[in-house]
């Protein structure tokens, strides 16, 4: 903790940047975790292919793990001085997505490089970070930052976050501006701004609902919040996936022994609801693990931030603590709401 | 401004807040787990299991229908269906729900407009149950849909049973038929019942299948399999082969079965004499001597069978639109005028009040004056002299006029009721009619208006109000044979378990005993004997040398008619407005053991139905004695009564 003798915690060694050991195991575990649960989820799926998911996601946790190798003769800063640069270039992808991506299921995410596909809106949540941790940093010595001063960062959110949502993948968009939304609450918006927004936000919220949101809209927020309004329909995913992780119970059901998940009364089970599989077979203890490690890995992250020596360093490694949290604990929604 | 180092500083300062905000959510997740996988863990697991599992019906065989010889009348035949299960039809996508109900159409011949219809009308039951689409399919059916099954969501093959009368249309009246539960009728039907009925279930309509409904119904049962989202049984990798769950399943207790105390062999006796002779009417016959009911036909009939798999609407129709009323149950669901089979009972009232006795002669000239109204013999000549032994052989109108004049019409159908006329038998069947015997207050009641003295001539010859049922003359008659002693008329002799255990014997069962004089009997006995061995007796025609049996002839007007023209034209009517031919009979005299009343319809009189009454006694009495009453013993009986007549006839000239 920082105290008021100075600055403890900020590293002699400016300029080094420690390969995390305890962080790569954490890692490791999980991803074996990861790899194992979705081998689970798929396989006993009817789907052509779809049980040999896992065998791709190993080969794409290989690339990250090189890529990661790679990245660690690379010192953060040298990232500093490209933000820009990266920010540019990936609202360029996004556009390009609009414009030559390939369209499933109605919405265009993806861009072919040859044999593979990126969704270059998955890139955007890091840049996001990588942008607004350089923006932050070069902007110095304010106490807090009100509307004006942040009108700026707020105009690189929003030109990502229309882009995402004109292909439209709402989910992500949502993810950018939550990460972005707590980086800029993390870097201190003055209390009259933050006073401002809730209050609109309470006023804006029942007035938009009643006369803005279509019907279909609003069905879509009744059911996410009572799953059990319409448990044949739109609740059907959300039922399923609360059954699937309570009747996971104590200890679970055991390895691919899930009947949720198995016998496909749980949907989407390899994406959305991946972490009921999980629930279901692995139960309290499982759940206790996997959050345990988590929590490892985020304060291993916060640790970093914390002891950055600048500001870019620590708010990036905020940013990305942030979105790991969004990723992980927003999937399993369910576990906010019954 | 700040320096970098005081700016971080601040930022440092932070980490506190988002600690706690992690707390703050690693709390919440952690709650919120226990709180779904501990606390309502056991509830979900439930859920799931429910999902998982899914409940197939072992349908308990429906309890078999025997004669009291142990042949087979009722029989459960399988049959395959085909049911589609809402829960997991309703999982698919629509394109694929309309796909498959194509293809199902096209595979069992139905529009899917019809198919969907049906659905849509079990849409209120609960949506793991299966909605039977169609309940009979051929084997190529059956072999396309398990075939194309992948491609069928929820859909799947279902057993049941087809109710067969192994004997066709014999005894379908009786026996009754089973069909399927409509669905509205499904609250009303499970209001009293044990297990309830589900759709699809079918439940006996009427007959013995639905009086004895709750001893026949077996209890179905109940397996567990395992089951994808879409209603697939799963052949998961790890348990191949193992579709049934780890659930013990619930066997199917089997419905319990009926001996009745019917003999198929008269029942096809019966129906041979009416297809033989083209008649139609009804039988029923029973032992005097406990009430046991040997053989009970209505003809025409119909084939219950078509009915327990959901009767072709062709079928229906032509049931429906026949005249002759094929449905309708004639032995106790509807009632005819006795005509003369009732002086039996005029006879005996007569004798009991003293109004006449073995000496009482009356003068017969073919018509009897009353009240200034002319009222006539059926025979214009008239019979002469008459005794009550000539009265009931010869079936003397005018004999039972004048003691009509003297006999007051609540003593008459006070002896009706004594004999079992004008009040239901008790027999266990759904139906069963009344009849009318016909008393002052009856009239009272019904005409509002007082009873005439002249109604009570047409009365004691068995015309008028009366109206009674084929199973009420067969007791009657049965009564005259016992002395007395009416039954209440069994079908069912014994209940046992579809492994031979017998559960419960039925015991006779006396609704009345009334105590007649050995005179009256003696007499009224003997006047029958006549009819059918006196030369000049209404039914000698089917006198039967070696059997001694005893019998009333009766003519039901189905039109009034001035009675002296009710013979002689009867024939030249047109066949629905001619008279209905009665008899009553039982044998053999000396120790009766079948009791017999027929009707047969528009046969004009009588003597049509005695030779179907003769030959039912003639069966039962050889399967009762097979030597005393051979074929050759009653050949040798028959060459014995000619050369006896032969020579009576020689001596008296």
């Amino acid at each position: 903790m920082a105290t008021a003798t100075g600055t403890p915690a900020l590293r002699e060694e400016v300029g080094s940047s420690k390969y995390d050991l305890n962080a790569m195991w954490i890692m490791a575990i999980l991803v074996t975790i990861g790899v194992l649960n979705l081998h689970s989820a798929t396989y006993s799926s009817a789907q052509e292919g779809e049980s040999q998911f896992w065998k791709a996601q190993l080969v794409w946790f290989g690339i990250g793990a090189a890529f990661s190798a790679g990245l660690y003769f690379v010192h953060y800063r040298v990232l500093e001085r490209f933000a820009y640069f990266a920010y540019a270039f990936n609202i360029f992808l996004l556009a390009a997505v609009l414009v030559i991506g390939k369209s499933v299921l109605g919405s265009r995410r993806w861009l072919a490089l040859g044999p593979a596909s990126v969704q270059p809106s998955e890139f955007m949540k890091i840049t996001i970070a990588w942008t607004l941790a350089k923006y932050f940093h070069d902007d110095q010595g304010r106490e807090y930052y009100d509307l004006k001063a942040l009108m700026l960062p707020i105009l690189l959110v929003l030109v990502p976050v229309l882009l995402v949502m004109a292909q439209p993948d709402l989910g992500t968009a949502m993810i950018i501006l939550a990460v972005s939304g707590s980086m800029m609450l993390f870097v201190k918006v003055s209390p009259r701004l933050l006073l401002t927004v809730g209050l609109a936000a309470i006023i804006c919220i029942p007035v938009a609902y009643k006369f803005v949101l279509k019907d279909y809209q609003r069905q879509r927020i009744i059911t996410f919040l009572n799953p059990q309004s319409d448990p044949r329909g739109a609740g059907y995913n959300s039922i399923q996936s609360m059954i699937a992780v309570g009747s996971g119970q104590f200890l679970g059901k055991g390895f691919r022994k899930g009947t949720q998940s198995q016998l496909n009364f749980l949907p989407e089970h390899h994406t959305d609801f991946i972490f009921s599989v999980y629930a279901e077979e692995h139960g309290f203890v499982g759940f206790l693990i996997l959050l345990g490690l988590y929590i490892a890995l985020m304060s291993n992250g916060l640790k970093i931030a914390y002891g950055s020596n600048d500001k870019f360093g620590m708010l990036f490694a905020f940013g990305i603590v942030a979105l790991f949290s969004c990723i992980h604990f927003g999937i399993s929604k369910l576990v906010f709401f019954t | 401004m700040l320096g970098q180092n005081e700016q971080l500083q601040v930022f440092q300062d932070r980490f506190r807040v988002l600690y706690l905000i992690l707390f703050g959510v690693v709390a919440i997740l952690v709650t919120r787990l226990w709180y779904l996988q501990v606390f309502r863990g056991e509830e979900f697991k439930q859920f799931a299991e429910e999902n998982r599992l899914k409940k197939i019906k072992i349908e308990a065989p429906r309890g078999m229908v025997y004669d009291r010889n142990r042949q087979l009348l009722l029989d459960n035949h399988p049959t395959f269906g085909v049911a589609i299960t809402p829960q997991y039809f309703r999982a698919a996508r629509s394109e694929t729900r309309q796909a498959t109900i194509e293809k199902l159409g096209h595979i069992i011949r139905m529009t899917p407009d019809a198919i969907n219809e049906v659905l849509t009308k079990a849409r209120r039951q609960p949506s793991f149950q299966p909605v039977v689409i169609k309940k009979t399919l051929t084997m190529d059916e059956v072999a396309l849909i398990e075939m194309e099954k992948l491609s069928l969501p929820g859909v799947e093959v279902t057993t049941g049973i087809q109710r067969t009368n192994v004997n066709g249309l014999i005894g379908s009246h009786m026996l009754g038929y089973i069909s399927e539960i409509d669905g509205d009728e499904l609250p009303k039907v499970n209001r009293n019942a044990k297990v309830p009925y589900q759709q699809g279930d079918s439940i006996g309509k009427s007959g013995l299948e639905q009086q004895w409904e709750t001893t026949l119904r077996g209890d179905d049962g109940v397996e567990y399999v395992e089951v994808d989202a879409y209603g697939r049984k799963k052949l998961v990798p790890r348990q191949k082969g193992k579709v049934v769950a780890d659930i013990p399943p619930k066997p199917a207790i089997p419905g319990k079965n009926l001996i009745l105390t019917i003999d198929e062999d008269l029942e096809k006796t019966a129906a041979d004499e009416f297809v033989k002779r083209g008649l139609t009417g009804a039988v029923v016959a029973v032992d005097p001597t406990n009430g046991e009911v040997l053989t009970m036909l209505s003809w025409p009939s119909f084939d219950s069978t078509e009915f327990s798999v959901g009767i072709r609407p062709e079928y229906w129709r032509e049931l429906t639109n026949n005249e002759d009323k094929p449905l309708h149950d004639r032995t106790i669901n509807d009632h005819y005028s006795p005509g003369s089979t009732f002086k039996i009972v005029s006879a005996i009232a007569g004798l009991e009040e003293g109004l006449i006795n073995a000496q009482t002669q009356v003068m017969c000239g073919g018509s009897f004056k009353f009240g200034g109204r002319l009222f006539h013999d059926w025979k214009k000549e008239g019979h002469g002299l008459t005794d009550v032994i000539r009265s009931l052989y010869r079936s003397v109108d005018v004999f039972y006029y004048k003691l009509a004049t003297r006999m007051d019409i609540d003593v008459l159908s006070r002896y009706a009721h004594d004999l079992g006329l004008g009040v239901r038998t008790g027999i266990h069947l759904p139906g069963e009619i009344p009849g009318i015997v016909p008393d002052s207050a009856w009239k009272k009641k019904n005409m509002g208006a007082d009873w005439f003295p002249g109604e009570t001539l047409s009365v004691i010859i068995g015309q008028g109000y009366l109206n009674v049922t084929p199973i009420q003359l067969a007791n009657m008659i049965a009564t005259v044979a016992n002395g007395g002693t009416i039954f209440r008329p069994r079908l069912v002799h014994s209940i046992e378990t579809q492994d031979g255990k017998v559960l419960e014997t039925t015991k006779p069962e006396i609704i009345k005993q009334t105590h007649f004089s050995d005179e009256t009997l003696r007499l009224v006995r003997a006047g029958i004997q006549q009819v059918l061995e006196n030369q000049q007796g209404t039914a000698h025609a089917s006198f039967t040398p070696g059997i001694n049996a005893a019998g009333k002839t009766g003519t039901a007007q189905v039109i009034q008619f001035k009675s002296d023209a009710v013979y002689k034209s009867c024939m030249n009517l047109e066949r629905k407005y001619r008279h209905h031919g009665l008899f009553v009979a039982y044998a053999p005299v000396e120790n009766p053991k079948i009791a017999v009343s027929v009707v047969t319809e528009h046969s004009c009189h009588g003597t049509a139905a005695a030779p179907v009454a003769l030959a039912i006694i003639k069966k039962y009495l050889q399967k009762l004695d097979p030597i005393k009453y051979s074929d050759d013993a009653l050949k040798q009986a028959r060459i014995d009564y000619f050369k006896k007549g032969a020579t009576q006839s020689t001596t008296e000239e």
